[in-house]
């Protein structure tokens, strides 16, 4: 399939241990079991090249935040209200993440940049099977029980994160909310406002876990995302031929800005991405994808701070974000004036 | 106090954490709670009330106080209004709360089917299922009368006497995990799979 927006594709699993309360309902000891419990499974397996456990309540908030910014846990986990013991088991290749007693005992999560729900899907049941062991709390009628019904059934949310800049252009936004909704698909901006995000980062899911087959699931967000991703390529394409000198114009200038600015806020950044995005796919900027998607994960508020090692003042920030891109560009050649 | 995550705005959320005396805060400005999906997390967001139907309200159920009203429920199987297992009220679900424990699903069955209908569309499960389940199913089996359990094992022994093996096996798994034997536990788990799918053992 000819992919124009899709940024990454995700699979998360809900599941629960019999014999335990949910987390919002278990004392500290029971999370310390649970904890115990499912590390004792996964921290030999090689799937994802092996596991390594961080404990949340160890690690400080800024190092939480990155996790999620990186979409490796989930705020909730983060901020672990709850006060228990929590934890995060993430795979060495950074592709699956194991939540321990976020609002379900376990959420097991495949996120790919490849478009390839089927093969998410095996990778997460490889997970899902070894931890089977540990007896899921389940139900002929209802299938996976989960802390919110929201989840029941097959405890499974399938997302898409897509880049749809030209359908926002274009004020179609608003129509496909009204028609996915009607369809049980939430789409939601990934950064910023709802209707307008910054960079033009939505994410396609699943609002409806029980009374289909996980196939069934995929194959509706899977079709959903590929009829997006068909219109945004056809209006992009539109738009350029219109007037294409404008267009390129249009592209080369936010490139220009990206690569050579020495202050960049994070939404300005994301802005300037959603354009080099753009001129990328349709053949204005010869660049590398994977470098602009590594960018657009290591400027975040939290994870560039990570980055580098030390908390800093906004006005740091934006200059060592600057940096950052340059760097990642490889135009670290261009000194620095004065 | 400024947003910890940005440092730039007011921060107007605040969370907390103490465990085993270590404290941990964090102060977030709506803007930036909304940019790491913070946003609807405090609070659980769903009112439970929508997706229940008037004939369903705590009006008609409990009474205008919330509190029990003992013919109604009393009569009503599968109607109880607390879970024995975790103590969760069905109140505190429809207040917002989530449900508490697997038994909460059985417990409140009849007014969960109206929910889950309202919520998903259809209420019964179509997908996988683990190839192995710890506890027995929550639906109580069904009486048999001793003469069929004769005429079934003299029938089908060998069926029976796999089924006699699985129970045993699962209840090593259950050992195995107790004493976090994960290998001989996944072992087991495999044994089973081939009983099931007919091979010879």
């Amino acid at each position: 399939m000819k992919n124009t927006s899709i940024i990454s594709e995700r699979i998360r699993l809900a599941r629960n241990l019999e014999g335990y309360p949910f987390p919002a309902r278990m004392s500290y000891h029971e999370s310390e079991e649970v904890v115990d419990k499912v590390w004792g499974v996964i921290k030999d397996t090689d799937i994802g090249g092996g596991f390594s456990l961080t404990l949340i309540n160890d690690s400080d908030m800024n190092d939480r935040l990155s996790l999620v910014e990186t979409h490796m846990i989930s705020p909730e986990l983060a901020a672990n209200e709850r006060r228990l013991c929590a934890a995060a088991a993430i795979s060495k290749d950074g592709q699956i993440s194991i939540m321990i007693n976020e609002e379900d005992h376990i959420r097991i999560q495949v996120i790919r940049k490849e478009v390839d729900l089927d093969n998410i899907l095996v990778t997460a049941q490889k997970v899902d099977k070894l931890l089977e062991v540990l007896g899921y709390a389940v139900n002929s009628e209802y299938g996976y029980l989960t802390a919110c019904p929201t989840n029941v059934g097959t405890g499974m949310r399938v997302s898409v994160m897509m880049h749809l800049p030209a359908l926002v252009m274009t004020k179609q936004m608003s129509g496909i909310f009204e028609s996915c909704n009607r369809l049980n698909i939430e789409v939601r901006g990934l950064y910023g406002e709802h209707s307008n995000p910054d960079g033009n980062m939505f994410q396609i899911s699943n609002r409806v876990t029980l009374g289909q087959t996980e196939e069934e699931f995929i194959a509706l967000v899977g079709r959903i995302s590929e009829q997006l991703d068909q219109r945004e390529s056809d209006i992009r394409e539109r738009i350029y031929k219109q007037d294409k000198v404008a267009f390129e114009d249009k592209i080369c200038r936010s490139y220009g800005v990206f690569s050579n600015a020495r202050i960049m806020s994070g939404k300005e950044a994301l802005n300037l991405i959603s354009d080099i995005r753009m001129g990328i796919t349709l053949g204005i900027l010869d660049l590398p994808m994977d470098v602009v998607d590594e960018i657009m994960s290591l400027i975040q508020t939290a994870t560039i701070q990570k980055y580098v090692g030390r908390e800093m003042e906004i006005n740091e920030r934006d200059m060592v974000r600057a940096d950052v891109i340059r760097d990642k560009l490889n135009l670290t050649a261009v000194k620095k004036e004065g | 106090m400024l947003c910890q995550r940005c440092g730039e705005r007011q921060a107007t959320f605040h969370y907390q954490q103490n465990v085993n005396g270590k404290k941990t805060e964090l102060y977030l400005c709506e803007q930036c709670r909304k940019e790491i999906g913070m946003d609807g997390f405090s609070g659980n967001s769903l009112n439970w009330n929508d997706f229940f139907g008037v004939f369903d309200s705590p009006l008609s159920l409990f009474g205008g106080n919330g509190g029990m009203s003992s013919e109604r429920v009393g009569v009503q199987k599968n109607n109880a209004y607390v879970c024995e297992y975790c103590g969760m009220r069905f109140e505190d679900f429809r207040n917002g709360g989530n449900l508490g424990c697997g038994h909460c699903y059985e417990t409140f069955k009849e007014r969960l089917d109206g929910v889950l209908k309202r919520l998903h569309g259809g209420n019964r499960h179509k997908g996988r299922l683990p190839e192995i389940s710890m506890e027995e199913p929550l639906e109580k089996p069904k009486t048999i009368d001793e003469e069929e359990v004769v005429e079934m094992k003299e029938n089908n022994e060998q069926v029976a006497c796999q089924e006699t093996n699985i129970i045993e096996l699962k209840s090593k798994i259950k050992k195995a995990v107790a004493s976090e034997e994960y290998e001989e536990a996944a072992r087991l788990r495999d044994i089973i799979r081939r009983i099931e799918a007919g091979e010879e053992i």
